[in-house]
């Protein structure tokens, strides 16, 4: 079977949208204001004229190389150009204002090609298996999982925890704002019939982040810095690849954040923006020096771009067993595939017609994420040089841009204006020092957490929560990552404290500074 | 050197983008360059369309299910008027930001028509906590596209029960079952036919409130739920494949795409329809002689062969209605839900 | 007295006042629906006034770093309210047409040199939109 899935791929247009699909996804991506689900949704209709080879090999290359370039603009302009990039934005850019932007871009290429092809391995090889992984997860699991991602806020915060957690609480605030699942009573609407399926989360982001910056920027520019690098970062040559002792610690950090995308990917409707959160924070406890995240960190960007890219194979495994969407953008794939007569299940592996076709596409996803590197790579240099155009220039095509993203995907200006009033939202919370990354990532955890937990109560209404909780071993293991996560800053803390106290060398010391 | 191929790679980029764009799009998919189609009545005087481009409105995302309905609709409608005819998406609340826009703010000038669907706008006036202000009355009909009726299913590998009569027994002995659904009251094709089915069998149900099917199939594959209850469009696949089985079809007749599978009424003698259905509808103060010819338009273009076999290709089955049997049926659909609720 | 100090104990108020007019709303919803919110509103009151504290407490001391002023923010708020016309302009007219005025503004204002730069820049960018948009992605841009 792979190998007429092998020989399928030779055919020249499923060769053409492998290439316009990596390439051109790898661009929208990088777009701010332009996103990996918007591109796939307006895609679907592209490939009705298509082979079904060729229709989803577009569509899986415009997915994960989007996914990747949204790394690109994080990194630059501090844009997220996905969603999914908004964990790699914070480091990336304080690389890029120390001019160090190549590397940071070559880091992110690196790992986001590693993680999006040991994903595609895994998707060939054991797709079934881990498919058996998702069934285990029910709402109980999946409110857990709410609940240890929104633990991440309090590490996101920065300087100060209190502002941080506040901004959590609008984000949570604002996934509160539709229509309840449960009564479809509206909540925050305002009688405005578009607020009835919620704040849409990319415009609201694209405000946060991108417009927000643009207006930092402006400001910047009125005081006479015009363009993004600081004054003492000159120096933007160089190869944009880590040397070996660079790469080196990065090494377990791929390894981890890549697990950690294939497995959120399985689980349904988790997709590249709470697995990147996951494998950052993640990084961030395990790491020796946490107080670099956030400042310039190789290993965060590390983990984050491997963790969104793993997702996008591993969202493909439930979408191709199973039929169950594993992301967002999934979830919008599916309808272009049974329109191909590529209907999910086990027999789409083996069925003499779909097999080779199916094996073709997921080689084709694994080709396509060797060639997103490599692409990357090659036109990193020029990339990198956006860091030095003048934000005079740059600013209106990032507001032109931010616009046209967010009036796409639903094609309203209601969108638009969501997308304004977040920039002014954003701007104004990070001149008050209150964190916007909270807000985006309570606004995607909420609504997980909230919806969960209710589907919990109702199934657990004969059992009692209590009993149930005890027969689920993985919640009961996401428990107790939740208590780890949310003591051990504390821990740490009263360790170290300890050992500065015990330790007579330090004694010593300031006894003699007196 | 490097800049070279940056600057090759993103022309070639460019070209293929136009190159993409520039293939037969859907709208003219298998119409070539055949000329203008004159099988629909010119009425005299008129010019309509005119060339001008029709859209039909589709008040979900691309991609979806009632989207690619709206875009292979809109291609025959297109080469059978001439015209090109594209699909707009307006999403949000269910369809209702479609409806209230096309109500509210659009010029009855006859370039648009747009998707209507059950439970959606038929119930929406009656959700209690969220009642919306207008229903199918308020639009001037065309005809009914699709019917996809309800079905429930079971998993394969379950000890408990593993037909009919096992399931009926145990669910009398147990009191009481799980089940999951996308909204849990009136709006809900779902839940609608849940209660419909408990309250015949004289058995409670606990629902779920699910984001959708997919969720829906989650749930009863990792044993949260008993049984789930769909639409056959969306199951039929996977019931072939075996990854679950369907015990009964709440419609009339049974479905041609589950031939082997019994209807409601056969297992027990009580009637229960269930279903969701898709049709087209416009606004009324279109000028009559516009009106007819689009009208006319459509339901050839709905009662088309090729359309037809391109729907039931992806197991939806055509169910082509018009005139008072397409009223009637819609008002029976809001009547059934609203003695489900009682209200 | 410190200014930041002050300025930070406003932002506090406000925030009070937000979350009171959150709550006030929650009684609108339906029991059970009301529960997250109140919750959420219960921890954020909980953090801001932790937030109070901290500020009056450093009301005494004398720097006042991180002051904000309004000379600051008149730019960007400036800039903001033009892209406010901006995407007006879009629902009134086209977005190319809206498009093409606003980046010509813009970089006149900013004093971009030469011309022909910002005229061609303009003009690349709406071809490049106009190619994606519009007849690859079929997103209804022209009305």
């Amino acid at each position: 079977m792979i190998a007429q899935g092998l020989v399928l791929l030779t055919q020249p247009d499923v060769i053409i949208a492998l290439v316009v699909g990596t390439l051109g996804g790898m661009f929208i991506g990088a777009m701010p204001g332009l996103s990996a689900s918007m591109a796939v949704a307006l895609l679907i209709p592209v490939t009705f004229s298509m082979s079904g080879a060729a229709g989803i090999t577009l569509l899986v290359a415009v997915y994960t190389s989007a996914i990747y370039g949204g790394s690109i603009t994080a990194c630059l302009l501090h844009t997220p150009g996905t969603p999914a990039s908004a964990a790699t934005a914070a480091d990336g850019f304080a690389l890029t204002k120390q001019g160090k932007g190549l590397k940071a871009i070559g880091t992110a290429t690196i790992c986001s090609m590693i993680g999006g092809t040991i994903s595609a391995f895994a998707l060939l090889f054991i797709a079934p298996a881990l498919s058996q992984v998702a069934l285990k997860f029910s709402s109980l699991e999946y409110f857990l999982i709410g609940v240890f991602g929104l633990t991440i806020i309090g590490s996101l915060a920065g300087d100060n925890m209190m502002k941080g957690l506040l901004s959590g609480c609008l984000g949570l605030l604002i996934g509160c704002i539709g229509l309840d699942i449960q009564s479809s009573a509206p909540r925050y609407c305002f009688g405005v019939l578009e607020l009835q399926s919620g704040v849409q989360l990319v415009p609201a982001m694209i405000g946060l982040f991108s417009l927000s910056q643009v207006m930092f920027s402006i400001e910047d520019v009125a005081k006479g810095k015009s363009t993004v690098l600081d004054d003492n970062a000159k120096n933007l040559t160089g190869s944009p690849l880590l040397s070996w002792p660079e790469l080196r610690p990065l090494l377990p950090t791929i390894a981890q954040s890549s697990i950690i995308g294939i497995l959120v990917g399985i689980l349904p409707g988790a997709g590249g923006d709470i697995g990147s959160w996951i494998s950052y924070n993640t990084a961030k406890n395990a790491s020796k020096h946490p107080e670099e995240f956030g400042h310039g960190s190789y290993v965060g960007i590390a983990a984050s771009e491997t963790a969104n890219n793993a997702v996008t194979g591993g969202a493909l495994i439930p979408l191709l067993t199973l039929g169950i969407p594993g992301s967002g953008v999934a979830a919008i794939m599916l309808g272009g595939l049974m329109i191909k007569g590529l209907n999910p299940g086990y027999k789409l592996f083996t069925d003499p017609v779909t097999g080779p076709v199916v094996y073709c596409i997921i080689i084709a996803f694994a080709a396509a994420n060797v060639l997103m590197g490599g692409c990357g790579l090659l036109v990193c240099k020029q990339v990198v040089k956006i860091s030095t155009v003048k934000m005079t220039i740059l600013a209106p095509l990032i507001i032109a841009l931010s616009t046209v993203g967010s009036y796409a995907v639903r094609q309203s200006m209601f969108d638009v204006y969501v997308m304004l009033i977040f920039g002014v939202i954003g701007y104004f919370m990070r001149k008050y020092g209150f964190a916007t990354a909270p807000v985006v990532l309570a606004m995607i955890l909420g609504p997980i957490a909230e919806t969960n937990f209710r589907q919990t109560l109702v199934i657990t209404k004969r059992t009692g929560l209590l009993n149930y909780f005890l027969t689920r071993p993985i919640s009961i293991c996401l428990a107790i990552l939740i208590v780890v996560a949310l003591f051990s800053p504390l821990l740490m803390k009263i360790i170290n404290k300890k050992a500065i106290a015990s330790d007579p060398n330090v004694l010593a010391d300031t006894a003699h500074e007196d | 050197m490097k800049k070279v191929i940056s600057l090759v790679a993103a022309l070639a980029l460019a070209l293929s983008l136009v190159s993409c764009g520039s293939t037969p799009s859907p709208s003219s998919s298998g119409a070539g360059s055949t000329p203008p189609n004159s099988s629909a009545p010119q009425p005299t005087g008129s010019s309509y369309p005119n060339g001008k481009n029709i859209v039909l409105y589709c008040g979900y995302s691309a991609g979806g299910s009632s989207d690619t309905l709206c875009r292979l609709t809109a291609a025959k409608v297109g080469e059978i008027l001439g015209t090109t005819c594209t699909v707009e998406n307006v999403t949000g609340a269910s369809g209702w930001v479609l409806w209230n826009q096309m109500m509210e703010s659009t010029t009855p000038d006859g370039y648009s028509f747009f998707l209507i669907n059950s439970p959606n706008v038929t119930t929406g006036k009656y959700d209690v906590d969220n009642p919306m202000k207008y229903d199918q009355n308020d639009f001037e009909l065309i005809c009914n596209h699709v019917t996809d009726s309800n079905c429930m299913a079971i998993r394969v590998d379950d000890s408990r029960f593993s037909d009919w009569d096992s399931f009926v027994a145990y669910w009398k002995q147990e009191g009481t079952l799980i089940t999951s659904a996308s909204g849990l009251n009136i709006t809900s094709d779902d839940a609608t036919a849940d209660y419909l089915m408990s309250n015949d069998l004289g058995v409670e149900v606990d629902i779920i409130a699910s984001g959708g099917s997919s969720d829906n199939i989650t749930f009863l594959l990792n044993e949260t739920t008993d049984y789930v209850m769909g639409n056959v469009s969306e199951m039929v696949s996977a019931h072939n494949e075996g990854q679950y089985k369907i015990l009964c079809v709440f419609a009339e007749e049974r479905d041609p795409n589950l031939p082997d599978v019994p209807t409601y009424e056969e297992l027990t003698g009580h009637k229960i329809i269930g279903c969701s259905s898709r049709g087209y509808a416009m606004l009324k103060d279109i000028p009559d002689d516009i009106k007819q010819v689009l009208s006319d338009a459509i339901k050839q273009a709905v009662q088309d062969p090729e359309l037809i076999q391109q729907l039931m290709d992806i197991y939806t089955t055509t169910d082509y209605r018009d005139g008072q049997d397409y009223t009637d049926y819609l008002n029976e659909i809001t009547d059934t839900a609203r003695a489900a609720f009682g209200l | 007295m410190n200014k930041k100090a002050k300025q930070d104990i406003l932002v506090c108020i406000l925030i009070y006042a937000f979350m009171l007019f959150c709550f006030w709303q929650t009684f609108t919803m339906k029991s059970g629906s009301d529960i997250m919110p109140r919750l959420i509103l219960a921890l954020a009151m909980i953090c801001n006034t932790a937030l109070l504290i901290r500020c009056l407490n450093q009301l005494k001391q004398v720097s006042a770093e991180g002051y904000t002023s309004i000379s600051e923010i008149k730019i960007p708020i400036l800039m903001f309210f033009g892209v406010v016309l901006y995407a007006l302009a879009i629902s009134f007219t086209n977005y190319f047409i809206a498009t093409a005025a606003m980046i010509l503004i813009f970089m006149l204002i900013e004093r971009v040199k030469p011309v022909w730069l910002i005229l061609a820049i303009d003009g690349v960018y709406l071809v490049f939109i106009y190619v994606l948009f519009v007849m690859v992605l079929k997103v209804p841009l022209l009305k």
